[in-house]
């Protein structure tokens, strides 16, 4: 008895000293990765001479001047803009060609299925850089370059694949008895696909989205290679207050914090979503 | 509402061949069993009929023209799956009406077919419920409404009771069949539960590796099995099969047949007679090796002297008498009993 209840009482300290290390560890990792952030948002609000000074200043008068500043900087906000616009008809075009697409490869029995999925993977790994150089002439000749579709149609092709994969495996939770009933009942695929798929994986839906404007709305190496001036985006915002000789650091930092914040609150607002949307698979299984 | 038919119909799953030459006619009106054990192709059959499943060979007839071809949606066939298949974002009411709306009724129709539908069913209270919030039996009652709001001309069953427990089971029971006669639409319904198909079925057909054993009423399969096959699945307990030599008295099963054959014997656990002489041919002693005392009913389990097992079932007073252990006599009754050849397990008489 007394055996036992030293076991149990060892096993709940080695229990909790576990724990307490997974607490610390986590909270250095989290410290680890916003302190950049957090060195940001302390620049972006310091006076030119404040954020220059060496070593750091850790307390200092807090200004909104880079702010003012951005407020009154057409470039900035016309590639915010630009972003807008950009993110949302990449991730509207993504999320209408991978739907269906998803749907076929789920439900379909189709050639080289397998082969497909791997294919898929392989796309995401490479490097963005490969897509911009040839289709940095191919634009230029289509009268691509330099336009929100164009660049919009670049992005929708690369989170295709991942679209694809995820959209794929939410499809794939649904019994396929439901599709069957929803064909007796007369229903066309494409009926099904709008009326029962899209309904039932919708939080699936809404994570694959917002992973893909999240990643559109950062990228930056195919906006430089395919964009010149009308549809530069709001990563190139940011770097345009680097100048010749010297950098804008306080209105670029600012203007980091201004490009963070729309997919911060997107992040927030469907924090649940996404959550629920990439732990369906665990969480029904 | 209509006749179905199967003309020599196969089907194989790459080189797999699940069902050959097929051939079954299905009234109309009728209330159709397929029976079997696992693996026998019963779903495959049935999924033919529906249109999931695409016929390799021969020739499906639905209401006499050629359906082979046809879509699952221009056959008219309603569906109840084992899991209910709901759709999970849909309330009862839109469950119960997508058919017809897909099919882009006037919303005047759907309403009015929406409360026919659960006016039968008793589902007026879960109309806005989804799914999820059903209860098994519920869901059952959902499924059967979506079946039946169409007004198919076949309903197609899968083992739609066997995620029930075994009370509602019964009820359930209950109400597809009454279902069905109200509404006398051809319905195909496959169950591996013998009890299901024997109270159910207009006919029966029992299937084994996807050929029909046998095609007939309750009552024929039970009173005269045409394979040994059929004698040994339907009926609970099953029936005794014994070889010549397995019993001691002088019974002989291939009495009146050519002598070149060699016959097996059957005999129903209710006509092997536990301590009992009135006109049964006697057929030596044996042990009692477990008794089942179901109440209305005592299933005797016994041993004899050459190692032969056999069941008897018998009326309740018996069970006082007879203790595990002791020996007692048997006897059949002749006439009851069932004589298959040896080799073929065909019957005999
Ligand atoms: N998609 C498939 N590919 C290959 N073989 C299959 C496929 N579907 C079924 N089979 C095989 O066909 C045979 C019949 O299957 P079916 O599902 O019709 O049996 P069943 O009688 O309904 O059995 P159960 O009572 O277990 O549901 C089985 O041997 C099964 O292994
Ligand atoms: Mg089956």
């Amino acid at each position: 008895m007394s055996a036992a209840a030293a076991v149990s009482r060892r096993y709940r300290l080695t229990a909790r000293l576990s724990q307490a290390w997974a607490y610390a560890f986590t909270g250095a990792m989290v410290l680890f990765s916003l302190f950049p952030v957090y060195w940001v948002f302390a620049t972006s609000l310091k006076t030119k001479r404040d954020g220059l000074a060496n070593p750091p200043l850790w307390i200092f008068d807090p200004t909104q001047a880079n702010y003012l500043k951005l407020w009154s900087h057409d470039t900035f906000k016309f590639t915010f803009l630009n972003s807008i616009i950009v993110t949302g008809i990449g991730v509207a075009l993504s999320l209408s060609i991978a739907i269906p697409a998803a749907y076929v490869i789920v439900r379909m029995k189709m050639r080289g299925r397998r082969f497909f999925g791997a294919w898929l993977i392989l796309a995401y790994m490479l490097p963005e850089f490969l897509f911009v150089l040839p289709m940095f002439s191919l634009y230029q000749w289509t009268g691509l370059y330099d336009t929100h579709a164009g660049l919009a149609l670049m992005y929708q092709v690369h989170v295709l694949p991942l679209s694809i994969w995820l959209l794929s495996s939410f499809f794939g939770e649904i019994d396929f008895a439901i599709d069957e009933a929803a064909r007796m009942e007369g229903a066309t695929h494409w009926q099904i696909l709008t009326k029962i798929y899209v309904p039932c994986s919708l939080p699936g839906v809404a994570a694959t989205a917002i992973l893909n404007a999240i990643w559109i709305w950062n990228e930056l190496a195919i906006a430089i290679g395919l964009t010149f001036s009308r549809a530069q985006t709001v990563t190139l915002g940011v770097t345009s207050f680097r100048g010749y000789a010297a950098l804008d650091w306080g209105a670029m930092t600012a203007a980091s914090i201004i490009a963070i914040v729309p997919m911060l609150l997107f992040a927030v607002v469907a924090q649940k979503h996404i959550v629920k949307g990439l732990t369906l698979g665990a969480v029904k299984g | 509402m209509s006749e179905i038919r199967f003309r020599g119909v196969g089907k194989h799953y790459g080189d797999v061949e699940v069902i050959t030459g097929f051939d079954l006619r299905i009234h109309d009106g009728e209330f159709m069993v397929l029976v079997g054990p696992s693996g026998c192709a019963k779903s495959t059959t049935l999924r033919m009929i529906a249109g999931l499943e695409r016929i390799t060979s021969g020739e499906l007839l639905i209401a006499g023209k050629r359906a082979n071809e046809l879509l699952p949606a221009e056959r008219n066939i309603s569906m109840v799956f084992q899991s209910y298949a709901l759709f999970p974002n849909m309330s009862v009411r839109e469950n119960l009406s997508f058919g017809l709306r897909v099919r882009k009724t006037d919303s005047a129709t759907v309403a009015s077919e929406v409360d026919r539908v659960t006016g039968l069913l008793g589902l007026g209270d879960l109309l806005d419920r989804k799914p999820r919030q059903l209860s098994g039996g519920q869901a059952q009652r959902v499924a059967l409404g979506r079946a039946m709001i169409r007004k198919p001309n076949a309903f197609l069953f899968d083992e739609p009771l066997s995620n029930l427990d075994a009370e509602l089971r019964v009820q359930m029971r209950g109400e597809i069949i009454e279902m069905q006669r109200k509404l006398s639409t051809t319905t195909v319904y496959v169950t591996h539960d013998q009890v299901e198909a024997m109270t159910m079925g207009d006919r029966i057909a029992v299937m084994n590796k996807g050929c029909i054993m046998q095609l007939g009423s309750p009552t024929e399969l039970y009173r005269r099995p045409a394979n040994t096959f059929v004698a040994g699945f339907i009926g609970s307990p099953r029936m005794n099969l014994l070889e010549p030599g397995d019993l001691l008295g002088d019974c002989d099963p291939t009495v009146g047949i050519a002598h070149d054959r060699t016959g097996k014997l059957g005999i129903r656990p209710e006509h092997l007679l536990v301590e009992s002489d009135d006109g049964a041919v006697p057929i030596g002693d044996a042990r009692v090796t477990r008794i089942e005392d179901l109440g209305h009913e005592v299933l005797i389990h016994l041993r004899n002297a050459r190692g032969t097992s056999l069941t008897a079932r018998t009326g309740g007073r018996i069970a006082e008498t007879v203790q595990s252990g002791q020996t007692v006599s048997l006897a059949l009754r002749f006439d009851c009993l069932h004589s298959f050849e040896t080799a073929t397990g065909e019957r005999l008489t």
